[in-house]
This record gives structure tokens, sequence and C-alpha cells, in this order.
């Protein structure tokens, strides 16, 4: 419904803003980035859809980089601790972000779990965003590499259908490949696919129920 | 799929300059939104005249600016669009972060991610 406004004697004033809504929690990041290159804390934001397997991914890389690194985990969920849980028992120690009915992480929830870390005894930081391939895009968190999951139960279509959430991503895993072919997925167009988008990235396959590929992808993000 | 929180924002940020200023009534808001940001303009305007219904901005223009992305190649200098290929398969069209002009795929998004608030019309006494 659009109301018409009697200007009346008042005077009208056209005032630049150029006030960017997402700005802030880009300044966010980089405050967050600043502090863990002070702890010399190497972050990873693991973006994905729900059930993709984020959490299981994470679980694989604390167990197999117990002996190299000292890791802390953020698990970012709507309203449970399940997936805290889940990595907790696998040895890092994990910070729960609840964010209530926010689709996404932002730097501002990231900020306030990492203040709950203790920065000198760790050395890498495994962050797990809420399961979604629109929002978290648009949200740095201050991390200094992005992977997204994707899996072959998604479908044929999950890549060109969210090609933006690739845009900011350095590493793309493909998981549960054991299953492409029940699934009639076909890996090579999905790795087609994502390197159209951005040739810059790497894409590994993975099965993180048995492991299979998960060294490759740890060479590949350099850990 | 944040248009609600979006445009919380965005009133918020007009209500408050408004107020700053004394103004009797907002008389037009423009935005700029950016075509590789995930924010639906139809619902941002919607929601927009929601959080404005009983306020000073009742019934304010809106006018909602689409901006293309831009990159820039760190390689060659390249600064422009970002190219979009049609994937004759799917009938879609997909972003491509490489250089248009050397390949290179080391190029930054540099426009269109943002969402931000331009300039406000205001009725001042």
């Amino acid at each position: 419904m659009m109301k018409v406004v009697e200007p009346g004697e008042g005077e009208i004033l056209d005032i630049e803003l150029d006030e960017d809504l997402l700005k802030r929690n880009r300044e966010l990041a980089v405050e967050n980035r600043r502090l863990l290159d002070q702890y010399k804390v190497h972050a990873i934001d693991v973006m994905g859809s729900i059930g993709s397997g984020k959490t299981s991914l994470i679980t694989q890389l604390v167990t197999r980089l117990m002996g190299k690194h000292r890791m802390a985990a953020i698990a970012g969920d709507l309203t449970t601790s399940i997936d805290a849980e889940r990595i907790s028992s696998s040895g890092a120690s994990v910070i729960q972000i609840n964010t209530g009915r926010e689709c996404h992480l932002d730097a501002n929830l990231v900020k306030k779990a990492i203040s709950e870390l203790n920065l000198e005894e760790i050395d890498l930081l495994l962050i797990e965003n809420v399961g979604n391939l629109i929002c978290p895009a648009d949200f740095p968190l201050g991390s200094h590499q992005r992977i997204v999951v994707v899996s072959v139960t998604e479908g044929p279509y999950i890549v060109v259908k969210h090609p933006f959430i690739f845009i900011d991503a350095d590493a793309v895993a493909i998981n549960k490949i054991d299953l492409a072919q029940a699934m009639d997925v076909k890996i090579e167009q999905l790795e087609d696919q994502l390197l159209a988008i951005k040739p810059a990235l790497k894409v590994a396959r993975i099965n993180c129920l048995t492991g299979e590929g998960i060294e490759g992808l740890i060479k590949a993000l350099g850990l | 799929m944040h248009e609600l929180s979006t445009s919380e924002a965005i009133a918020d940020l007009v209500l408050e300059e408004a107020k700053k200023r004394e103004a009797q009534r907002v008389l037009g808001v423009q935005i700029e939104i950016g075509e590789l940001s995930f924010l639906n303009p139809e619902q941002v305007k919607f929601w927009l005249e929601v959080k404005f219904e009983d306020t000073i901005a009742q019934g304010a223009k809106l006018n909602i600016r689409l901006i293309k992305p831009e990159i820039s190649c760190p390689e060659c200098g390249y600064k422009g669009k970002l190219e979009m290929k049609d994937d004759p398969v799917y009938h879609l069209v997909l972003p491509s972060l490489s250089c248009p002009r050397c390949g290179s795929s080391n190029v930054i998004a540099e426009k269109g991610r943002g969402c931000a608030v331009n300039r406000i019309k205001l009725l001042c006494p």
C-alpha cells in the first residue's frame, strides 16, 4: 500500500548515505583474522548443505591431524549440540554456537566463540557453518580457507543451482562418492561445473564413512 | 534468505538518520543490492514496507537498484564485469571466476556482493 505524502511546508533533504549493511560483518571478520594471525591459528570455515557431511569431515580431519596439530572446532547449529558432541568425541575441544533462527554464522558470533578459546593452545581451528548453501556466502567469518562440502546425494544439479557459494571457496569436497552410481550422479560432471565457476578451486572426492580421499584433501589444503 | 534481518537493519539505519535530522517524514529510500548477494529485492522491499508501517517512513518510495558484479585481476590488471557462462545443458547462467583477458583464475570479486543504503529523501520542518 502506498500513501501519498504531502510535502507541506517543510524542506526536502536528499541525503547521501552509502551505508553498506554487510560492511560491519566484513570489518569484524578482519578483526577475527587479525586475532587469529596474532596467535598463529589457521582457521577453516566448513560450509555445505544440511546432511552433506560437514561434521563427518571435521571429525575425520580431527582424527587424522591429531598428532600434527593442536585443534579446536566451532560448531554452528540452530538449537542442538549434536554436532558439537560428535566432534568432541573425536578429540578436539569444541565451542558450540547456537544461532537460534539464523541460517548462517556471522563474524560476530565467531568472535564470541573465539573469545571462549585459549588461542595459545591451538594452531588449527575448524569452523562448522550452519547447513545452508545460500546465506553463509554473504558472511565471511575471518577464516583463512573456506571449504564447501557437497554430497552426491544432493543430486546432479547441486553445483549449477548454487554457484555463488563457490566464489569465495578455496576447496570443495565431494562427499559420499560410493553412492554416485546409485544416485545417477556423474562426479566428473560436478567437477567440471565447479572448475568452470572457479578454476582455482581444489576439488577432492571423499567418503567420510570410510575415510577415502581425506588424506588427499588434507594435502590439497596444505594442512 | 536473510531478507528480514537485512530489512530490519535498513529500517533501523533509515529511521535513525531521520531522527538525527529531526525529519517529519521519510519520502524515499534508495538501496543497492549486488547481484552476487543472496538478497531477493522483491522480498527486501516487502519486509521493508512491513518494518516502515506506523513509522514516519510509512509510504516512503523504495527504489532498489541491482548492481552488476565486477572483478579485478591482480595478474594483468583487468577491471570489469564478471563473465557469465551459458550452460546449454541446464539453460543456466553460471558465473565464471576467471579473467576474461589473461585467463588467470586468481581474480577478486570487487563489486556486486554488498547491500547498501545509498541515499534517503527526508522531509524536514
